[in-house]
């Protein structure tokens, strides 16, 4: 891994990488909250205000934020990635 | 706990400040936030269920779904046990879970109502507009982790000297 800060132990190293992946798959304005709010630490008012948001929009992205790194990693996914296999028989009674 | 994943060969490209804020701080404010934001969650879908509430345009009843899912599975990208971990690390996280699926409306109380008075290292998560319309204080890592504390264990088990001798986030 890329990150060599001496604070940051195994289990946060792990963490952050997970997390990390996750959030670069996200659109923009969840990417920004993000980077602004947890990884920079900035308050609300000063996100807010360099996003030029009012409080209840930032409310609203936060939420998504945290909402899109709960979700499953592939719950997004709407079509498998490998065909589906098919029975191969005809399910017929005896 | 540190079981591989999808991210841990993805290369973080963050400095060192940046890193240094994660690992002691940022990273208690996302778990804090994940645990918050899902009592939130479910509070609400319980209220549209009962017609106590009706939701803005967007969100969804799937939408706040995640969250309870994300609670009952132990899944996502940085799951409920590692959050529980994060905020206070002897909490037993399955009763936890356990309490909080069983009565998310209680468990928001008692983060709220909770005036515990800790402070080694807290971080306080951004207030919501509707927490500042109610002129409530804002909710930290450790008034979460002493509320949920609080909900498993019973207010008989907390006297005044015991609790300030119990820190979760002193770690």
């Amino acid at each position: 891994m890329a990150m060599n800060a001496a604070a940051m132990n195994q289990p946060s190293a792990s963490r952050l990488a997970r997390v990390m992946a996750r959030v670069e798959s996200l659109p923009d304005d969840l990417r920004s909250m993000f980077d602004q709010s947890i990884i920079r630490g900035r308050p609300k008012a000063a996100v807010c205000q360099e996003s030029q948001i009012d409080g209840a929009a930032f409310d609203d992205l936060y939420s998504r934020l945290m909402r899109e790194l709960k979700r499953e990693p592939h719950a997004r996914l709407a079509l498998p990635q490998v065909p589906r296999l098919r029975f191969p028989f005809p399910p017929t009674k005896p | 706990m540190t079981k591989p994943s999808e991210g841990w060969d993805n290369p973080v490209v963050l400095d060192d400040i940046e890193l240094y804020h994660f690992a002691t701080e940022g990273e208690r404010k996302l778990a804090a936030s994940l645990i918050r934001s899902s009592i939130e969650d479910m509070v609400l879908l319980q209220k549209v269920g009962t017609a106590e509430r009706t939701l803005s345009r967007n969100v969804t009843v799937e939408e706040l779904r995640v969250s309870r899912e994300w609670v009952a599975s132990n899944g996502g990208v940085l799951s409920f046990e590692e959050c529980c971990t994060i905020c206070a690390p002897d909490m037993d996280w399955r009763a936890v879970q356990q309490a909080i699926l069983m009565d998310p409306a209680g468990a928001l109380e008692r983060i709220r109502k909770q005036n515990s008075i800790i402070v080694d290292n807290d971080v306080a998560l951004p207030q919501t507009q509707a927490e500042i319309a109610r002129g409530d204080e804002p909710i930290t890592m450790g008034r979460l982790a002493m509320g949920l504390l609080h909900m498993i264990q019973g207010d008989l088990d907390f006297g005044q000297e015991e609790e300030s001798a119990y820190r979760p986030m002193a770690f």
